[in-house]
């Protein structure tokens, strides 16, 4: 699908400006940042899940040879601050502060508790062996349910559950219960045919980033802060490390590297407030790089989940009624993504009659932090393997019965205003008509393997947020775009295209550049889906606006009044004068002027993405081991500024669901010790194990956008888990509730399946 | 949903508690809404200060802050 609009930029596919640089190693990312006198750091981690911290002597580390400085969490200010986080999640900083340097209790395993600055990595790793600290071990506690009841053990003994504003009595692990409710969910199950409930669970997953956390951090004697690092947001980080610090803004200056992927959890900081207290200490630049273990069992992984789901629909497939109880894992401190998960559970459907209940709970587990998608993977999951099920009891095709279902523009969500304009409908439609769809699947494939075919829909939110950037207008015509947010997926390239496109010139002759904190205004961090969107808008604006600074630049050159000056493409005019932008240039420049202009823009953006995926199994009915034999994802993406980077976004969502699916897990033993912490046994998917994703992009114009651009990056990674699952029933007629979908669980529930058959 | 008169979000925030006695108490914490918590106003999210302008017959949501990775 297309839209009628023709553009000369937009829809077409260049090379991004920073691909040979990452290709060939010149790039530079966390740990390639190396500066004159820098030293290491290395951080002392607790090795129990729950314990009291009587003492901790660092006196022998500190007199070690090679050692600059020590710091615990006695050097961290005690600050109570709540800041917006990432895409307007709020996060208390004295919860933060406590999580890079654990404050009297350590709350999981990998929970930093003290840190040496030294000569090398190798003598800050021998001083760290010599810091003694005194643990009073306390009871765990690891799973969601366990930490709800009464008698659990307490992370905070000074946690009190939230119901929607209203404070509980007695402290609890249960930081919070939401609830969205509309019409009479009673009643509308009284009206169903047929009532699908079924409880999931759902473990904790990593969002499984190659390149490791890395800081640097250079405290220099007049209280000037920099930090290099690897992140999302360096604007975030410079606010998080000044809140945590209790530092002035305006002496943190942060300088981001590229980044070897985030997905969510390159957005808080772990390393960063750390170097920055060594590097005060010792009066040298600190270096921190964390290997895979720690950045397994001490960052923030997405959580682990229990969650119950009941949905009524009448003989026609029209759903009468929905219930979903959702209880997610926050890890060591309060804000699991509990109210995305809330959001997006039913999200692919009209409903009428809907209870939703979120429970926040705390479990002796590193804090969660946000994954693609937050929340919504979980949710959707147990939703629409619910849907699928509906389904089989009506006879009805599943694809039939979503587009039947399906949400559009007006229907009510919960948590929010009214769907503006959606694709949800537009993208079943499209699954219908794909050749996936349309290709009978060959079921049998030898004695112990079966094939089945399985769908699922998803929804991720979209948010603007706010950009800025700066344009440099060079003597040649070309334009230096400084833009503020880190490249992830491919945005140099989607933010150059749209000024290139509004500014009528091409592509080749914009240059952009990610820059720092102190170089570029404000922006939010590169989440939510937003930079395509939110800094394209805002390089849309940018192009607008250094238009009506060349047009009356040149106004006053050629002595005529600026509103005469006309601009098409890169042609400015005004009576029997015409020169196109290189001549705008030079003339400018002769006159010894610039055009250097800067633009901060916040713009809303009510939308949101849908997708619909099919996807084709084969089971070993004997291992248990599940092939994915073909995959189609289908996704409104709005506008595809740079198709080959939507697609890439589309397949790497499903690649990391695929990996959710069928392997990755946190693996605790009952003492609360991570057991798989490292990429041999945390088993990741392959490109040995995915097939060429297909992707069939839809185009359903976003109107809160000058060229309908939808945020793509997140909702591909929410489908493939309720997919996987139903293509395995139509398979082998189990139906898997609990992920990942692993061939020991798979093989176990299909003994049982024959068992109770024979 | 339910009707409620004000100027500005603290003016609505007091028509509704008059309606329904405590909502203040789990709206509001000193002059913002309470941390965590984002409001809409006809489909358009704004800052959660209790001065915020609203817009004569807006439709008004209150939502959790949603955050994203």
């Amino acid at each position: 699908m297309t839209t009628e609009k023709q553009y000369r930029v937009i829809g077409t596919r260049p090379v991004r400006p920073d691909g040979v640089d990452k290709v060939t190693g010149r790039a530079v990312y966390g740990a390639d940042v190396t500066l004159p006198r820098m030293i290491h750091g290395k951080i002392l981690r607790s090795p129990h899940a729950h314990a009291r911290i009587r003492g901790i002597d660092t006196r022998e580390a500190e007199r070690y040879p090679g050692v600059l400085a020590v710091v615990t969490a006695e050097d961290l200010p005690d600050v109570d601050v709540v800041l917006a986080v990432g895409e307007g999640g709020d996060v208390n900083m004295r919860d933060a502060s406590h999580n890079i340097m654990a404050s009297g209790k350590v709350l999981y395993q990998g929970h930093a508790v003290a840190a040496v600055a030294a000569v090398s990595p190798h003598v800050a790793l021998e001083a760290l062996k010599r810091i003694k600290v005194d643990y009073e071990p306390l009871p765990p506690v690891l799973d969601v349910r366990k930490a709800m009841a009464a008698d659990a053990p307490l992370l905070h003994e000074d946690l009190f559950t939230d119901t929607m504003g209203q404070r509980s009595e007695h402290p609890s692990n249960i930081a919070s219960h939401l609830i969205a409710e509309e019409g009479d969910i009673e009643q509308g199950f009284r009206e169903a045919s047929v009532v699908v409930e079924r409880e999931f669970v759902t473990h904790t997953v990593h969002q499984g980033y190659i390149e490791p956390h890395a800081a640097v951090a250079e405290w220099r004697d007049d209280g000037q802060l920099t930090i290099w690092c690897s992140t999302q947001g360096a604007f975030s980080v410079r606010e998080q490390v000044a809140q945590i610090l209790k530092h002035p803004i305006s002496q943190v200056k942060v300088v981001p590297t590229e980044i070897g992927g985030g997905f969510g959890g390159k957005i808080s900081v772990y390393l960063e407030p750390v170097a920055a207290l060594l590097s005060r200490k010792a009066g040298r630049p600190v270096k921190m790089v964390m290997d895979r273990a720690e950045v397994l069992a001490a960052t923030g992984p997405t959580p682990g989940t229990y969650m119950k789901v009941k949905v009524g629909a009448d003989a026609q497939g029209n759903i009468t009624a929905a219930h979903a109880y959702l209880a997610f894992e926050a890890g060591a401190y309060p804000g699991s993504p509990i109210g995305a998960g809330c959001t997006t559970v039913f999200a692919p459907y009209r409903l009428k009659n809907v209870r939703i209940d979120g429970f926040d709970v705390l479990v002796n587990k590193p804090k969660s932090n946000a994954y693609r998608a937050p929340g919504a993977t979980q949710a959707e999951f147990a939703a629409e393997v619910v849907m699928d099920e509906i389904c089989e009891k009506l006879g009805m095709d599943p694809l039939e019965f979503r587009r039947k279902n399906g949400a559009k523009e007006g229907d009510w969500r919960p948590f929010g205003p009214p769907y503006t304009r959606i694709g949800a409908i537009e993208c079943v439609e499209a699954a219908q008509a794909s050749e996936h769809w349309k290709t009978p699947l060959v079921k049998e494939a030898g004695s112990s393997r079966r094939r089945g075919r399985g769908v699922a829909s998803g929804y991720w939110m979209n948010w603007g947020g706010t950009s800025s950037c700066t344009g440099r207008l060079n003597p040649d015509g070309t334009v230096a775009l400084l833009e503020g947010s880190t490249d992830i997926g491919g945005t140099r390239a989607s933010i150059a295209m749209q000024f290139a496109e509004a500014f009528g010139i091409a592509y080749e002759r914009v240059r952009p550049q990610v820059v720092d904190t102190d170089t570029v205004g404000y922006n939010d961090v590169t989440g939510g889906s937003r930079v395509t969107f939110g800094t394209g808008y805002a390089a849309y604006a940018l192009a607008k606006q250094m238009q009506r600074e060349i047009a009356a630049k040149l106004a006053a050159i050629w002595e005529v009044d600026p509103e005469s000056v006309t601009v098409e493409g890169d042609r400015y005019s005004a009576g029997d004068k015409s020169v196109n932008l290189v001549e705008a240039a030079n003339l400018i420049s002769e006159q010894g002027q610039q055009v250097v202009t800067s633009v901060t823009t916040t713009p809303h953006n009510r939308s949101g993405a849908f997708a619909t995926h099919i996807v084709d199994v084969e089971v070993d009915v004997e291992t248990g081991k599940v092939e994915i034999l073909r995959y189609t994802a289908v996704q409104d993406v709005g506008k595809a500024i740079h198709p080959s980077y939507v697609e890439g976004q589309m397949q790497g969502g499903v690649a990391q669901g695929i990996g959710w699916a069928l392997n990755e897990e946190y693996i605790y033993d009952e003492n609360g010790s991570l057991r798989n912490a490292s990429l041999l046994d945390y088993r990741m998917p392959t490109a040995l194990d995915i097939p060429m994703i297909e992707t069939i992009l839809v185009e359903v114009f976003n109107p809160d956008h000058p060229y309908g651009v939808r945020g793509v990056g997140e909702v591909p990674i929410v489908p493939p888990p309720a997919a996987i699952s139903n293509a395995i029933y139509d398979a082998v007629g189990v139906r898997m509730t609990t992920l990942p979908i692993s061939p020991a669980r798979l093989c176990a529930e299909i003994m049982a399946k024959n068992s109770a058959r024979a | 949903m339910v009707s409620a008169s004000g100027s500005t979000l603290g003016e609505l925030i007091e028509s509704l508690d008059s309606q329904y006695p405590g909502l203040k108490a789990r709206l509001v914490e000193g002059e913002r809404l309470r941390s965590g918590l984002a409001v809409f106003v006809n489909g358009i999210q704004i800052p959660s200060r209790l001065n915020a302008r609203i817009a004569a017959d807006a439709d008004i949501y209150f939502s959790p802050a949603i955050a994203g990775g």
